[in-house]
C-alpha cells in the first residue's frame, strides 16, 4: 500500500535520523579505510565524502541491504580504484614504501608511518581484504561481497597479508587468524 | 592475533580532520538529483519568455459566479498535524508537526513553512529581485494571498511569474486537489557542488502559483520549495494547501462574490442554446476536437476543428510562427473536463503541456456544435493567442 500523509513524514524523519547516525558512524571508518588503502588522508576524506553523498542519494535502498556498511565500503573502494585508474602516477604511489612529504598526515607518528608503509606494500587485493576485515570489521561474508570473490579467497588474502606483515616485524609471530584457512 | 592486527591498522589509519557534515552531504545528494530538473526548467523558462510570458486565460466575462464552499468541507486533517486557525480571516488549515507559522511580508495573509524566516521580501527561489527574498535554508513555504476588491473582469495578481493571467470571472469551483486549480509553476537551475566545498549550496528550487476561489473569496497560494528532494516535498505542500478551510466573510466585508445564476458566454447566432443534454459520444467528439487543436502540428487541419477558422487563420499562423518547429513539436494538450451545457455548447477545461509537463492547467474554453460537428470555439483559440500579444480580427 502506498504510504501517504503523516506516515510519509514520519517515515522520512526516521530515515533521516538513521541516515545521520549511519553517516556519523561510517565517516571515520571510511576515512580510515581509504587512508590505509591509499596512504593519503585528503584523498581518503574526499572519497569517503563522495561515498556518503551516494549513500544519502540512495539511502532508501541502502538501508534495506543486509549490510549498509559493506555497501558503503564497496562504493568507497570502487571510487578508489577508479581514481587510481585516472591517476597515471597512482600505481607508483601505491608501491612506494616511504611516503612523500605531501602524504604525511598531521599528527603522524613514526609508528603510523611504518604501519601505512607496510600496508601499502601489500598487493592490492590483500590490502583491501585486510582493511575490510580488520579495520572496517566487516565479517568475511561481507568482505567477500565487497570484493566479489569467494569467502575462502578472502581468507587466503588475509592469511597472506598477515604473513607479509609479520615479515615487516609489525605483527608478532603467532597462530594463523581464525579466518586464515583455505 | 586478530586484536593485534586490528590495533595495528588502527595505528596506521588516519582520523578525519573534521566531523562529517551530514546536512551538506544530503544537500549535495539532493542537488545532483535535481540538476536534470534544473536544466529542463531552464529550457521551459526560456520558452515561456519567448512566448511572451503569458498564456492568457481571458474569456468573455459577462458574468461571475464564484461558488461558495462551507468551512469544514476541505480535506481531512492528517493525524499529528497542527491546525492553524485565523479567526479574523475565517481561515484554517493544517501543517505537519515539523512546519511552523512564518512571519508574513507585505499583503500575505499567512505564511507557513518548514522554518521561520526574517522577512524582507516575498519568497522566491529564482534569484532575488528587488522586493523578493530567497530563503537562506532549504525547505518549503506557502504564502497565501487574498484579493477582496477585484471585479469580475480583473485579473488575479500574482507576485511571482507574470505568465499566468486569470480573470476572476474564469475561476471555477475549488477543486478537491488544488493541483487541479489554475496554476503555473517553474523552477530554477542548479549547479554541481564542488566536492571540496560541500557546504556551498548552489541549487535552486521550484515555485507554484495556485489561483482559486473558495467561499466566494479569491486566493493565490505561492508555494516555494528550495532544494526540493524528490516529489515528496511537493506532495506535502499540496497536502497542506488542500487542508485549507475557508469560511465566508462577514457581509460587511467587500468580496468579489457576485450573486446570480451563472450564464454562458455570449453565443453566436448560428447555434441557439437549447435544453441541456449529455451524451457520451458528444463528449468524446469534444475531447477529440480539443486534442486535435492542441496537438495539431498540421496547420492546414484546423478548418474542421476550429469554428470559423478561416477568419483567424492568419492570426493563428502568426502565433505559431513565434515558436521554433522543435518547440512546437513539444506542445501537447490535455482535456481535463467537459460539461455539455446544451445540445450545441459545452464548457471545457484543458491543460497546455510542454514536453509532457503541465504549464497552464485547467484553462477554460468552449466547444460548439456546428452542422453536427463539435468544434473548438473561435473565442477559445483567440483567447490563447492573446499570450503572444495577438488579437483576432472581429467577427464578420
Amino acid at each position: 500500500m502506498k504510504r501517504s500523509g503523516p506516515l510519509v513524514r514520519l517515515s522520512r524523519v526516521e530515515e533521516d535520523a538513521d541516515l545521520a547516525a549511519f553517516c556519523r558512524a561510517e565517516w571515520p571508518r571510511l576515512v580510515g579505510s581509504m587512508s590505509l588503502y591509499l596512504g593519503q588522508r585528503d584523498l581518503a576524506e574526499d572519497l569517503a565524502q563522495e561515498t556518503l553523498i551516494r549513500v544519502c542519494a540512495k539511502w532508501k535502498e541502502v538501508r534495506t541491504t543486509s549490510s549498509p556498511s559493506a555497501w558503503a565500503h564497496r562504493v568507497a573502494f570502487n571510487l578508489a580504484k577508479s581514481h587510481g585508474r585516472r591517476e597515471s602516477t597512482w600505481a607508483r604511489l601505491r608501491v612506494r614504501a616511504v611516503p612523500r612529504a605531501e602524504d604525511l598526515m598531521e599528527g603522524d607518528t613514526a609508528d603510523a608511518l611504518a604501519v601505512r608503509a607496510a600496508v601499502a606494500s601489500l598487493p592490492t587485493v590483500q590490502r583491501q581484504a585486510v582493511i575490510l576485515r580488520y579495520f572496517a570489521d566487516l565479517p568475511i561474508r561481507d568482505v567477500a561481497a565487497v570484493m566479489e570473490c569467494p569467502e575462502n579467497t578472502v581468507k587466503t588474502h588475509v592469511r597472506r597479508a598477515c604473513a607479509r606483515l609479520r615479515v615487516s616485524g609489525l605483527l608478532a609471530e603467532g597462530p594463523d587468524l581464525e579466518e586464515g584457512v583455505g | 592475533m586478530s586484536n593485534e592486527l586490528h590495533d595495528l591498522l588502527d595505528r596506521g589509519a588516519a582520523a578525519p580532520s573534521s566531523d562529517v557534515d551530514v546536512d551538506a552531504l544530503v544537500r549535495s545528494a539532493r542537488g545532483r538529483h535535481h540538476r536534470r530538473v534544473g536544466v529542463l526548467a531552464a529550457a521551459v523558462v526560456a520558452l515561456v519568455a519567448v512566448v511572451g510570458g503569458a498564456v492568457v486565460l481571458a474569456q468573455p466575462s459577462s458574468t461571475v459566479s464564484i461558488p461558495t464552499r462551507p468551512a469544514g468541507q476541505a480535506t481531512t486533517v492528517p493525524d499529528g498535524w497542527n491546525e492553524i486557525t485565523l479567526h479574523d480571516e475565517n481561515l484554517s488549515f493544517a501543517i505537519p508537526p515539523e512546519w511552523t507559522k512564518v512571519r508574513t511580508f507585505g499583503d500575505e495573509v499567512v505564511t507557513v513553512g518548514t522554518s521561520d524566516l526574517q522577512r524582507y521580501g516575498f519568497l522566491t527561489v529564482c534569484g532575488e529581485p528587488n522586493g523578493f527574498q530567497l530563503p537562506p535554508v532549504p525547505g518549503t513555504w506557502i504564502s497565501l494571498f487574498e484579493y477582496r476588491d477585484l471585479g469580475p473582469n480583473d485579473e488575479v495578481p500574482l507576485r511571482l511569474n507574470s505568465g499566468l493571467h486569470v480573470k476572476v470571472s474564469n475561476l471555477g469551483p475549488r477543486p478537491a486537489d488544488l493541483r487541479d486549480a489554475a496554476r503555473t509553476m517553474s523552477s530554477c537551475g542548479a549547479a554541481t557542488t564542488p566536492l571540496s566545498a560541500p557546504s556551498v549550496s548552489l541549487y535552486g528550487g521550484e515555485y507554484h502559483n495556485v489561483v482559486f476561489a473558495d467561499a466566494g473569496r479569491v486566493f493565490v497560494a505561492t508555494i516555494v520549495i528550495k532544494e526540493p528532494f524528490g516529489t515528496e516535498d511537493v506532495d506535502v505542500a499540496y497536502q497542506v494547501l488542500n487542508s485549507l478551510r475557508v469560511g465566508e466573510l462577514a457581509a460587511t466585508v467587500p468580496t468579489t462574490t457576485v450573486t446570480g445564476p451563472p450564464t454562458s458566454a455570449p453565443q453566436p447566432p448560428t447555434a441557439p442554446p437549447t435544453a441541456p443534454v449529455a451524451a457520451t459520444g458528444d463528449e468524446a467528439d469534444i475531447r477529440s476536437a480539443f486534442l486535435a487543436w492542441l496537438d495539431a502540428q498540421d496547420r492546414n487541419a484546423m478548418d474542421g476543428i476550429v469554428e470559423d477558422y478561416a477568419s483567424i487563420a492568419a492570426t493563428h499562423l502568426e502565433g505559431m510562427h513565434q515558436h521554433s518547429e522543435a518547440d512546437l513539436a513539444k506542445y501537447t494538450g490535455r482535456v481535463d473536463s467537459v460539461t455539455i451545457t446544451d445540445s450545441s455548447h459545452a464548457d471545457v477545461r484543458y491543460t497546455v503541456l510542454f514536453d509532457g509537463r503541465p504549464q497552464y492547467s485547467m484553462v477554460p474554453g468552449q466547444a460548439i456544435k456546428i452542422d453536427g460537428k463539435w468544434m473548438v470555439t473561435r473565442d477559445t483559440v483567440c483567447d490563447l493567442l492573446k499570450n503572444g500579444g495577438l488579437t483576432c480580427p472581429p467577427r464578420a
